[in-house]
């Protein structure tokens, strides 16, 4: 009993949705669900195996004859799920009846390759827990068949996701339901607006200041969301990506919602070894329990990546460590109940080092280095009060510490320079000839977490009810010397007398970001007609961005978000699902607090041959472009679909419209500012010492200037279809087919005036003589892509073998960028001092706007289509004795290359092949098997 | 078409990362017939070969020679009549080679490493056989070769200058299934190989990569008497994208070879050299199995088509160079065993004859450039005689009559060359309670006959690259080969073991020696370490 007891608490880690296992209601329409758990090869029972209902938080043990008992089983399609140490987990997709009892039995098997109707694929019947908007949820054992070095290569999985290669290299990120456009603004935004949760906590890139000033280029997450390669496959036991319209539980996005679940739970011992020509790959998970009523798991994963062996030293790694304890205290863990209070403590550890060293010999000396390490502390505790409610404490602190440098050999021109801080005229000196440029951003981005939730079981109006409410809290910050360069070797050099360098900034003095949450939540489950069910979950949230880095320092921006999912199955294998809601998203700090804008105008610049004799004079102009009004940005969803099969096929058809209102983008604003110019004197050569000015100006001339403002912006709507079918076995074949498709266009609008390419508004500040520019309305940017994949499964359970072929058809790829380029398109002008003038559509073609009517540039309006394509896949995974298994995988096996650089087609390139092993063994089998 | 270079085999003088002497290891050596089922086998190519001697009987760690449709002729579609035992084994092993009697395209020194398993068993109405490779090469001592393959029937190839050591992963899967259907049976089979090699440390490195799917459809039939007759149709494509770059100041100097004209060396300093290799093969085979005589033979004929294009550049330019050939294969394998299970006797006699055409986009006025047809006719027999319950010894005898007609339409030139290679190969066995112990020896002469080029009328870079090899060709060798097992038997049918080899390859004293003709000998020792479990042919 004692071991059986171990057991349970061991594998409530693996479910901690399941953790404290709530009955439901009395009254509710439900029935039993008995059977039995044996194992596969013995026929034995097997004792303290849980079994799950998936999408609820229910489930019972089994007891010495195997057998389990699930009460009040909610009537309709189900899909049970029983685990236990030492096993793969098996599922098993039900139609439960509004009352009597259902049997369903269960074989497990020590290798899940060797059990029938495995699936490795995103689960077309999967739930996510808790939600009733269109998810995608993936499995351990499709985890573990998809070729993937972190959470970017599972999330291939969902419908729409284009394949990879898997590596460290670059930054990795994940945009839910978005095309591509012609600017990488619109996948930045997108994969900002998705949602992380790791172990129940999210995870958060809003205080991420790592970007680069203008003009320097090197990979960095801080525009978008969370570099994904913290988080390793190989550590991941079951993602859900909530990609339709999340429960009220879910803030901070406007995308969708990604759910991970890692695999630091009492499981047994796991080495995994991944190689390939370009990567190295090891991973050791394992869990235990210790004692009666406390459980302690560890994973850790290192990974080593040389994308470009052979050619340059380039390498990648990443360090991943988890630990994690959990600790029960009252109460009986068994069928009659659970504890009464579950306290699971993680610490998460990473590091993810990206480095490009300079290559010998290289004359630019060019190198740049993304260096990342954090850790995370997580605290959750669940209270069991009474039968029917929990309450639900989570609290996390994170921090990361990023290092990132870049530096290359410049060479300047004679160029007047100044590093002053303050507005003001001072004098300068002068950067010329060649120089190494390096600069520096050293970032520590700080989340404070919390959460208390409420909830409980109910039953009202003759439907059962899962309700939960609870507040939300999160304080972000950064600390650190932030940006910075030796200023006698500044980053920039093309300076145009005007725009300043962007000047060294410590991060320590960036406010930080606080926010609060309200949210409640119902769930509402109700029978119709003979085998009908309906299910509504129906919640509201508020966010709140608070002024100032506080809980209490004001509210800055709001936003309520009304939710809505609707599920109506009128018999069990057919269901219709609708979901409408809105939801928000912080904006990131380096958006609220931007850093000072600087224009050193240059008064004098006198360079002569003698450097005792130079003269550079140049006014500091400091201009503040942060806004405000800049609040959340707000995104509508609205969802509908059908689901049609049954555990063995499916067929789902979603479509969808999505629109984010108010996403974060800059608004170029004008302005001016004087410049005076100077008659020198004791200006000949020789004189060994600089001109003197002579005061005052002998002309005072006006600049126009932009300031590039944050500002909420953009809008981007979405629309599109996602199909999945999900064939039966053709069982002599032993050979399972399924497709997935996506068709999503994406349109992204910036609101706010554009004023053409940078030379064109540079030419304006230059030219005194030119009174004003033109400017036109921004350009309506679009991406429409159409991705189909076709998996077959070849799954023989008596060889222990799975291969799977994947092949994915690039339907369509087109951008467009929608823009008048006439010359009667400008909208208006600007003046030399930074007045904004519309020009009326009929006036525009009058003779005094004849200077206005230029080719506009900086706007790229030609349609650019991809031709059809595909590329294919391949995994063999066979099991081993003693628990292990091998498998082969290759990317792109015929090398296909696409479309890279050919006349009027958008280029859409295809890695090159990529192919590789992973052993993985049980460490513990194996000792098991040599001991004496 | 590539294959992994079968490193255990103590036999197999490998010229590992050429790909050539791999191939001849698989398909004319009679050890490599736990493999001739492969979807992957050469289709209507015959690779030019480093006269190596053949492959031991390997008594202690693989199962006796087998005769079938599926073993022999290569439909899967026999195993729904041939599969009725199990048999898994697996393999690691390490092997080193060097010597400078080589060809201009083969490495100096291949140090190679290797894990390998494989195995068969029954499945529900039929069985299915399979296995998978993974082999780390590292080639050293000026390996000049472009491509991976330098000496197929394709002339087209390329070398350059920087020698650079390479390091190369290669890996094959393949598998097979087999399942009756009342007097009927069903086949599959599927195969893939891909291999990734760069250069360690070159100022111009050099990469290359590529895949090679297979596919084997099959299907036979049942008739009285024991009598099977099958159908088969094969298909393969292969990609392989090679380049060689010069990120600094240094030149990269490019011979791009092609059948026997003068080779003009291209200098790449920026950009670099890329080419990219696109083949598509196909057959169609008929074969038949019945008993005669006490014995079970198979007997299978195969027509074949490969097609490979050539282009210089990474994007979707027309190809620029052509290759077409036509092959024929036919086949009789036979095996009896006499006085119970004392004695095995196993025979196969294989014909293969390719035709191709070379083509170049650029001279398409000119028709075919370059035209080859050869031949290779192999015979071997495998005798195996249980003398005792604890002794047994195997004979092998093989004789390769190899003909070869390669002419190149615009240097006016060729070669026609004729080899004979005799080659006998000898093991004994003593098989103790738990330890077994094997040791064996294998001789192989190469004895050519015919014309070549004299390459003094020819420039640096033909006698650089082209003349040695015709050279090393057309001179006499000796090749011999020793290995010896240890083996332990474990619990149930596992067994595991360990063998040590040596071979050797040197030119024969001949009454002159042929211009550039490579000197000195090359020699080859490995090491591997296995097991094999229910193995029903060795106690």
């Amino acid at each position: 009993v004692h071991r059986a007891r171990s057991s349970v608490l061991m594998l409530l880690l693996v479910a901690p949705g399941a953790a404290p296992l709530i009955a439901q209601a009395p009254g509710a329409p439900e029935a039993m669900v008995v059977g039995r758990v044996a194992d596969a090869e013995t026929g034995e029972p097997v004792v303290g195996a849980l079994v799950v209902v998936e999408g609820h938080e229910l489930g019972a043990l089994t007891d010495s004859q195997g057998s389990y008992r699930l009460a009040r089983v909610p009537a309709g399609p189900q899909v049970l799920r029983a685990e236990r140490i030492g096993y793969a987990p098996v599922r098993a997709p039900v139609t439960v009846p509004t009352r009597g009892t259902l049997r369903q039995d269960f074989s497990l098997s020590r290798s899940a390759l060797r059990i029938e109707g495995i699936v490795v694929t995103a689960d077309p019947m999967g739930r996510a827990r808790g939600e009733l908007g269109t998810a995608s949820v993936v499995g351990r054992e499709a985890i573990a068949n998809q070729v993937a070095t972190s959470l970017a290569g599972v999330l291939e999985l969902v419908p729409g996701m284009p394949m990879s290669a898997p590596g460290l290299e670059g930054v990795q990120q994940v945009s839910l339901r978005a095309a591509p456009t012609t600017v990488t603004e619109t996948g930045e935004l997108a994969a900002f607006g998705t949602l992380i949760i790791l172990d129940g906590v999210p995870l958060s890139n809003n205080a991420n200041l790592q970007s680069p000033p203008a003009g320097i280029q090197f990979a960095t997450a801080a525009r978008g969301g969370i570099d994904l390669r913290r988080i390793p496959a190989s550590t991941i036991e079951r993602v859900e990506v909530i990609r339709g319209v999340p429960s009220a539980r879910f803030g901070d996005l406007t995308q969708g919602a990604i759910v991970v679940e890692t695999r630091t739970a009492a499981i047994d011992p796991e080495l995994a070894v991944r190689f390939d020509p370009r990567m190295a790959n090891t991973a050791v998970v394992a869990g235990r329990a210790l004692g009666a009523a406390h459980t302690g798991a560890v994973s850790f994963d290192a990974a080593r990546h040389r994308p470009n062996a052979g050619l340059r030293d380039d390498e990648a790694y990443r360090l991943s460590l988890q630990l994690m304890h959990r600790g029960t205290w009252g109460g009986a863990a068994g069928e009659e109940g659970t504890p009464r209070l579950v306290l699971d403590t993680r610490v998460d550890a990473f590091r993810v080092l990206d480095d490009r060293p300079v290559i010998p010999d290289d004359v630019t000396a060019f190198a740049t280095s993304i260096r990342d390490q954090g850790f995370r502390l997580s605290e959750r505790a669940r209270l069991r009060l009474g039968e029917d409610a929990r309450l639900q404490l989570t609290a996390s602190l994170d921090m990361t510490r990023q290092r990132s440098f870049w530096q290359t050999m410049r060479t300047s021109a004679a160029t007047p320079f100044t590093d002053r801080l303050t507005e003001g005229r001072s004098t300068g000196h002068f950067i010329a000839g060649p120089y190494l440029a390096r600069i520096e951003v050293d970032g520590e981005p700080w989340m404070g977490y919390g959460r208390l939730e409420y909830e409980t079981s109910l039953r009202w109006l003759g439907a059962s009810h899962a309700l939960r409410t609870g507040v939300e809290a999160r304080r972000e910050w950064n600390s650190g010397p932030g940006y910075r360069f030796a200023m006698e070797a500044p980053p920039q050099i093309s300076f145009d007398g005007i725009a300043g360098f962007d000047r060294p900034r410590s991060y320590d003095a960036v406010p930080a970001l606080a926010s609060t949450a309200l949210y409640v939540d119902d769930r509402a489950t109700r029978p119709f007609g003979r085998e009908g069910m309906a299910q509504i979950q129906a919640g509201l949230r508020l966010d709140i961005l608070h002024t100032g880095g506080s809980w209490f320092s004001g509210v800055r921006d709001q936003a309520l978000q009304p939710r809505l999912n609707v599920e109506v199955a009128p018999v069990p294998s057919l269901r219709f699902r609708g979901g409408w809601g809105r939801t928000a998203k912080l904006p990131s700090m380096g958006r609220l607090h931007p850093p000072p804008v600087y224009f050193d105008v240059v008064n004098v610049n006198w360079f002569a041959d003698d450097p005792a004799e130079r003269l550079a004079l140049l006014t500091t102009f400091v201009r503040d472009p942060s806004n405000a009004a800049l609040g959340l940005a707000m995104a509508d969803k609205a969802e509908a679909g059908v689901e049609v099969g049954s555990g063995e096929w499916a067929v789902t058809l979603v479509g969808f419209m999505e629109r984010v209102n108010g996403a974060f983008g800059t608004r170029p604003e004008p302005g001016w500012v004087p410049r005076d110019r100077f008659d020198l004197e004791n200006d000949a050569p020789g004189t060994g010492e600089p001109p003197r000015i002579v005061e005052p100006p002998v002309r005072t001339d006006t600049i126009p200037v932009l300031v590039a403002r944050p500002d909420n912006n953009v809008r981007l709507d979405t629309r599109g279809v996602e199909a999945t079918a999900f064939l039966p076995e053709i069982r002599p074949l032993r050979t399972r087919v399924q497709v997935q498709a996506a068709w999503i266009e994406t349109e992204q609008e910036r609101g706010g005036p554009d004023f053409g390419g940078v030379s064109q508004f540079r030419d304006f500040q230059l030219s005194q003589g030119q009174a004003r520019a033109p400017y036109w309305e921004s350009p309506f940017r679009s991406g429409r892509r159409a991705l189909a994949t076709y998996r077959v499964v070849h799954h023989q359970p008596t060889l222990g073998l799975v291969i799977t072929g994947t092949v994915q058809h690039n339907l369509l790829d087109r951008v467009w960028d929608r823009a008048a380029t006439d010359t009667l398109a400008f909208a208006g002008y600007v003046t030399r001092e930074g007045d904004m003038i519309p020009v009326a559509p009929d006036a525009r073609g009058n003779p005094e706007f004849q200077d206005l009517r230029r080719p506009r540039t900086g706007a790229f309006t030609e349609l650019r289509t991809t031709p059809a394509d595909w590329i294919m896949g391949l995994q063999v995974r066979k099991s081993l004795p003693l628990n292990g298994h091998f498998s082969f995988w290759a990317f792109n096996l015929m090398d296909r290359r696409g479309y890279v650089l050919e006349p009027n087609v958008h280029p859409r390139p295809y890695p090159r092949t990529r192919f590789g092993l992973e052993l993985v063994i049980a460490p513990a089998t194996l000792l098991e098997a040599v001991r004496p | 078409m590539r294959w992994l270079a079968p490193i255990i085999t103590a036999g197999s003088l490998v010229a590992a990362g050429s790909g050539a002497g791999t191939v001849a290891a698989q398909t004319m050596e009679p050890g490599s017939w736990m493999r001739d089922w492969s979807p992957l086998a050469p289709v209507a190519d015959l690779p030019r070969t480093m006269p190596v001697a053949p492959a031991l009987p390997a008594l202690l760690t693989a199962p006796a020679p087998r005769v079938g449709l599926h073993w022999s002729a290569g439909n899967p579609a026999g195993l729904a009549f041939e599969g009725a035992d199990e048999w898994g084994d697996f393999t690691m092993g390490y092997a080193s080679e060097a010597g400078d009697f080589r060809r201009p395209l083969d490495p100096g020194e291949v140090h190679s490493g290797m894990l390998a398993g494989s195995g068969w068993r029954p499945l529900g109405p039929g069985a299915v056989s399979g296995g998978v490779a993974l082999q780390r090469t590292g080639l050293g001592g000026d390996a000049f070769a472009n491509a991976r393959t330098p000496y197929r029937s394709s002339p087209h190839t390329s070398a350059d200058t920087s020698g650079a050591d390479m390091v190369e992963l290669v890996t094959r899967v393949e598998g097979a299934g087999g399942w009756r259907v009342g007097g009927w049976g069903l086949g599959l089979a599927i195969g893939y190989e891909t291999f990734d090699g760069r250069t360690d440390v070159s100022p111009t490195p050099r990469f290359r990569r590529g895949g090679a799917p297979a596919a084997t459809v099959g299907v036979v039939r049942a008739l009285s008497a024991g009598v099977v007759v099958g159908a088969h149709a094969r298909i393969q494509g292969d990609v392989e994208t090679l380049s060689v770059s010069s990120p600094r100041t240094d030149v990269a100097r490019v011979y791009p070879l092609e059948g026997y004209t003068n080779p003009v060396g291209v200098d790449y300093s920026t950009g670099g050299y890329n080419r990219r290799i696109e083949g598509d093969a196909y057959a169609f085979g008929l074969s038949a199995s019945f008993r005669a005589l006490d014995a079970r033979w198979v007997a299978w004929g195969e027509v074949s088509e490969r097609r490979e294009r050539q282009s210089s550049q990474f994007l979707s330019d027309p190809p620029s160079d052509d290759w077409r050939t036509s092959g024929t294969t036919a086949g009789v394998a036979a095996a009896r065993p006499i006085a119970g299970d004392r004695w095995l006797v196993v025979a196969n006699v294989t014909w293969t004859r390719v035709t191709g055409e070379a083509t170049r986009v650029a001279l398409e006025e000119e028709g075919v450039l370059f035209e080859a047809t050869e031949a290779a006719l192999v015979g071997w027999g495998d005798v195996r005689w249980t003398v005792a319950p604890e002794w047994r010894v195997a004979l092998r005898g093989l004789v390769e009559r190899q003909d070869r007609r390669r002419w190149d339409l615009v240097a006016g030139t060729g070669i026609d060359l004729s080899v004979w290679r005799p080659a006998f190969a000898a093991e004994g066995a003593w098989t103790g309670e738990r330890l077994s112990l094997a040791l064996g020896t294998g001789v192989a002469w190469h004895t050519p006959s015919g014309g070549i080029p004299d390459p003094t009328g020819f420039n640096a870079g033909y006698q650089r690259f082209v003349a040695p090899e015709l050279a090393l060709e057309s001179t006499p060798t000796l090749s011999h080969s020793t290995a010896l097992t240890l083996r332990w038997a474990m619990r149930g049918q596992t067994r595991l073991w360990i063998q040590t080899g040596f071979a050797a390859l040197a030119p024969r004293h001949a009454p002159y020696t042929l211009p550039l003709q490579p000197d000195g000998r090359r020699s080859r020792w490995s090491i591997a370490v296995g097991s094999t479990r229910a193995n029903p042919f060795t106690p």
